[in-house]
């Protein structure tokens, strides 16, 4: 499970973290209580180039379907497989099981620029 | 000081056109509008169906249901279940959601909307509250869920489907006045008075932009139409 602080997080409460070879997705504690009851994720497909800020999957919840956006540009190296059978674990565990996708490719100082979990919390104080 | 809203008056349409054209609202019409939809042919006959469906359960539960029928199977971009549109009075809101927040509380600010809307006009309905329910069901109309609107029975008339895209929300409604006792007209009424009143909006008549019709009509050529969108699952 990544630290929190070692995460970087969006406005649109994606966290990434960025391992030995590539940067792991998912959308935050924050969001999943939002969000509800996950019963399916619609996940992009390995080898797919994405675009900071895209909406490239779909989160969805009993009655609603909400769109999860790429914190950075870079291309989908996999997908969370676990997933299909037990969306979940978005809910259970949103920072570790629950990850959506990891990206390669991505540009260090887009990284750079997102929220730290200080600033994120502070977003979220203000933003409710 | 009322919110201008716009009251979208758009011709008779298919599924796929109806799915396409509430895409290209959400996506391009700021603030609030609402759409009544008016179907192509003199009843609809379309069954539309909730994004992470899966197709051949569908299909399944739609000839077990109504049989061999053929009619436009059309994958929705928001959530639920099944709806068959045989004389309903289906409906789209679209709206400012800024602030990711629980669809359960916005999904109730419809409803009870709509709950007073039909007050107002001598309408008795209730909004469904049973408690925690588990997981979704297969076909909309099939029983009533959490807030949705029933009748004073308990029998369900409104149920709906929520997206969140980029801080605005598309809501898809589906209605059956008969439930009510009440017809097309009178209901659609409640809807625009509930609204009206609940979210302070003051509705005038409109007719999409250029620029809404034309990736409308892209969106249903590209997606509603195509079977990469309504089999990909």
């Amino acid at each position: 499970m990544p630290e929190p602080a070692k995460c970087r997080y969006t406005k649109t409460h994606e966290w990434v973290y960025l391992d030995a070879r590539s940067a792991v997705v998912g959308v935050t504690e924050h969001a999943q209580h939002e969000i509800g009851d996950v019963v399916f994720v619609d996940l992009p497909k390995a080898g797919r180039a994405v675009t900071q800020g895209e909406a490239v999957a779909v989160v969805e919840s009993v009655k609603a379907a909400f769109d999860i956006y790429a914190p950075l540009s870079g291309t989908v190296e996999a997908s969370n497989p676990a997933l299909a059978a037990d969306p979940a674990a978005v809910n259970r565990s949103a920072t570790d099981q629950g990850w959506l996708y990891k990206l390669t490719s991505v540009d260090a100082a887009q990284l750079a620029a997102l929220l730290t979990l200080a600033q994120y919390e502070e977003f979220l104080k203000t933003a409710a | 000081m009322p919110t201008r809203a716009l009251l979208l008056e758009t011709p008779a349409l298919g599924a796929a056109a109806q799915m396409a054209l509430d895409e290209a609202v959400l996506e391009g019409v700021e603030g609030l509008s609402l759409r009544f939809y008016r179907w192509a042919g003199p009843v609809p006959h379309a069954v539309t169906f909730g994004i992470s469906q899966e197709y051949d359960a569908v299909l399944a539960a739609v000839r077990e249901r109504w049989g061999g029928a053929s009619m436009p199977l059309v994958r929705r971009a928001t959530g639920g279940g099944i709806v068959h549109h045989d004389g309903d009075l289906t409906f789209s809101l679209t709206f400012p959601w800024p602030t990711l927040s629980d669809p359960g509380l916005v999904y109730k600010d419809i409803h009870l909307a709509a709950h007073l809307g039909f007050k107002a006009l001598g309408v008795e309905t209730a909004l469904w509250s049973p408690g925690r329910t588990e997981g979704f069901r297969l076909q909309c109309f099939s029983g009533p869920e959490p807030k949705d609107l029933v009748s004073p029975a308990g029998v369900k008339a409104l149920g709906g489907a929520l997206r969140r895209l980029r801080g605005r929300g598309l809501y898809q409604g589906s209605l059956r006045p008969e439930v009510l006792g009440t017809g097309a007209e009178l209901s659609r009424q409640a809807i625009v008075e509930g609204l009206s009143v609940s979210w302070k909006a003051l509705f005038e008549p409109a007719e999409p932009s250029a620029a809404v019709s034309a990736r409308a009509e892209e969106l249903r050529r590209q997606r509603y139409e195509s079977d990469r969108w309504n089999r990909r699952r």
